[in-house]
C-alpha cells in the first residue's frame, strides 16, 4: 500500500507532465459533454423523458439553491458558473468511487508503477484552480459592482485593517481548496486502508459514506461560492429562502 | 433531488457556512504565520514578523468568522431588527 499526497505522473507530452488526476478530469469532462449532447438531442418540451427529467431536477436543485442564497436576479446570473462547479465536483467525486477505479496500474515514463486514475479532487492543483476561479469571480464582481475606487476603498477602510481584509480574501481560496482536497484525499486514504485490512462487505459502508460526503462537499463548495459572490455584489438574503 | 423536505436553501447555506468556519480560521492563521516566517527568513528578523503574523492571523480569522456569521440564514433580518430597536 502506497499513499502519495501529490498526483502521480503517468505520461509526458513534450514538457507537460500528465498526472492521473488530469486523466480522470478529462474523462469526467468528456462524460459530462456526452451527457449534455444526449440531453440536447433528446430535449422535448411536450414529453420529457426520464433522462431529461433527471438532468432538469439536478439543474433545478442548483438553481433554487442559487436563488435562495443570492436572490433571484443575481442567482440566475451566477447559475452557469456555480452549476458547473456543482456538476463537475459531484461527478468527479462519485466517479472516483466506481468499482475498479484504482485497480488499473501502468508503468509511467520514469519506470514506476502508478495507478492510471485517481479522484480528480484529491489533487490540490484541481481544487485550487476551482477556488481561484470562484474567488476571482468574486473580486471581478466586487470591482464591477462598486467600481475600482469603491472596491479599493472598502478593502482599505479603515486603513489599519487592510492587511486583515486582504488575508481574509486570500484565505477564502485556501479554505475552499483545502477543505475539498482534504475531504476527498482523506476519503481515498480511508477507502484504501479499509480495502487492505477488511476487503469484504465493510468497505461498502465506507463507499456509501464517501458518496454522501462527495455530495456534501460539492454542495458546500457551490453554496460558499454563491455566498461569497452575493457578499461581493452586496445582495440581500432572499426573502423566501427555500430551495430544492 | 427536486423539491423535497430533506434539504433547502437555508439548511444548505447554514451547512456550508458552518463547514467553512474551521477552515477559515486555519487558512487565515496559516497564511499570516507563513507570511511572517517567510519575511523573517528574508529580512533575518526572527521572530518579529512571526509574532506579527500570529497577531494579524488571529485578527483575520476573527474578521472572517464574523463576516461569515453575518451571512447565516436569518442573521441579516435579526441584525436589522436589532438596529431598529436601538434607534
Amino acid at each position: 500500500m502506497e499513499i502519495t499526497l501529490a498526483a502521480e505522473p503517468v505520461a509526458r507530452l513534450g514538457d507537460v507532465v500528465i498526472t492521473n488526476t488530469m486523466i480522470t478530469s478529462a474523462i469526467v469532462v468528456l462524460l459530462l459533454l456526452a451527457v449534455a449532447a444526449v440531453y440536447r438531442a433528446r430535449l422535448s418540451t411536450d414529453s420529457p423523458g426520464r433522462f431529461q427529467s433527471l438532468i432538469e431536477s439536478v439543474l433545478e436543485f442548483v438553481l433554487n439553491l442559487c436563488e435562495a442564497t443570492a436572490g433571484k436576479e443575481l442567482g440566475r446570473r451566477v447559475f452557469p458558473l456555480v452549476c458547473t462547479f456543482f456538476v463537475f465536483i459531484l461527478t468527479a467525486n462519485w466517479f472516483g468511487l466506481l468499482p475498479g477505479f484504482s485497480a488499473i496500474w501502468v508503468v509511467n515514463f520514469e519506470g514506476h508503477r502508478v495507478p492510471l486514475l485517481r479522484a480528480a479532487n484529491s489533487d490540490l492543483n484541481m481544487t485550487l484552480a476551482m477556488a481561484l476561479i470562484a474567488v476571482g469571480t468574486v473580486q471581478v464582481l466586487g470591482v464591477t459592482t462598486r467600481g475600482l475606487a469603491g472596491y479599493l476603498k472598502e478593502l482599505a477602510t479603515p486603513l489599519f485593517l487592510a492587511p486583515i481584509h486582504i488575508i481574509s480574501e486570500i484565505s477564502h481560496v485556501i479554505s475552499l481548496a483545502g477543505r475539498l482536497f482534504g475531504n476527498i484525499f482523506g476519503g481515498e486514504v480511508l477507502l484504501l486502508v479499509m480495502y487492505s485490512i477488511l476487503p469484504y462487505v465493510v468497505p461498502a459502508l465506507f463507499v456509501g459514506l464517501e458518496a454522501l460526503f462527495g455530495f456534501i462537499q460539492a454542495l458546500i463548495f457551490t453554496v460558499l461560492s454563491v455566498v461569497y459572490i452575493s457578499l461581493a455584489a452586496g445582495a440581500e438574503e432572499a426573502p423566501s429562502a427555500h430551495a430544492a | 433531488m427536486g423539491k423535497g423536505p430533506w434539504i433547502n436553501g437555508r439548511t444548505a447555506r447554514a451547512l456550508a457556512l458552518a463547514a467553512q468556519l474551521g477552515t477559515a480560521v486555519a487558512a487565515s492563521l496559516g497564511l499570516a504565520i507563513g507570511g511572517g516566517l517567510l519575511l523573517d527568513r528574508w529580512l533575518k528578523t526572527w521572530p518579529v514578523f512571526l509574532l506579527l503574523g500570529i497577531a494579524v492571523g488571529l485578527l483575520a480569522s476573527w474578521y472572517t468568522i464574523a463576516s461569515l456569521a453575518r451571512e447565516l440564514p436569518g442573521q441579516k433580518k435579526r441584525n436589522k431588527e436589532h438596529n431598529l430597536k436601538d434607534e
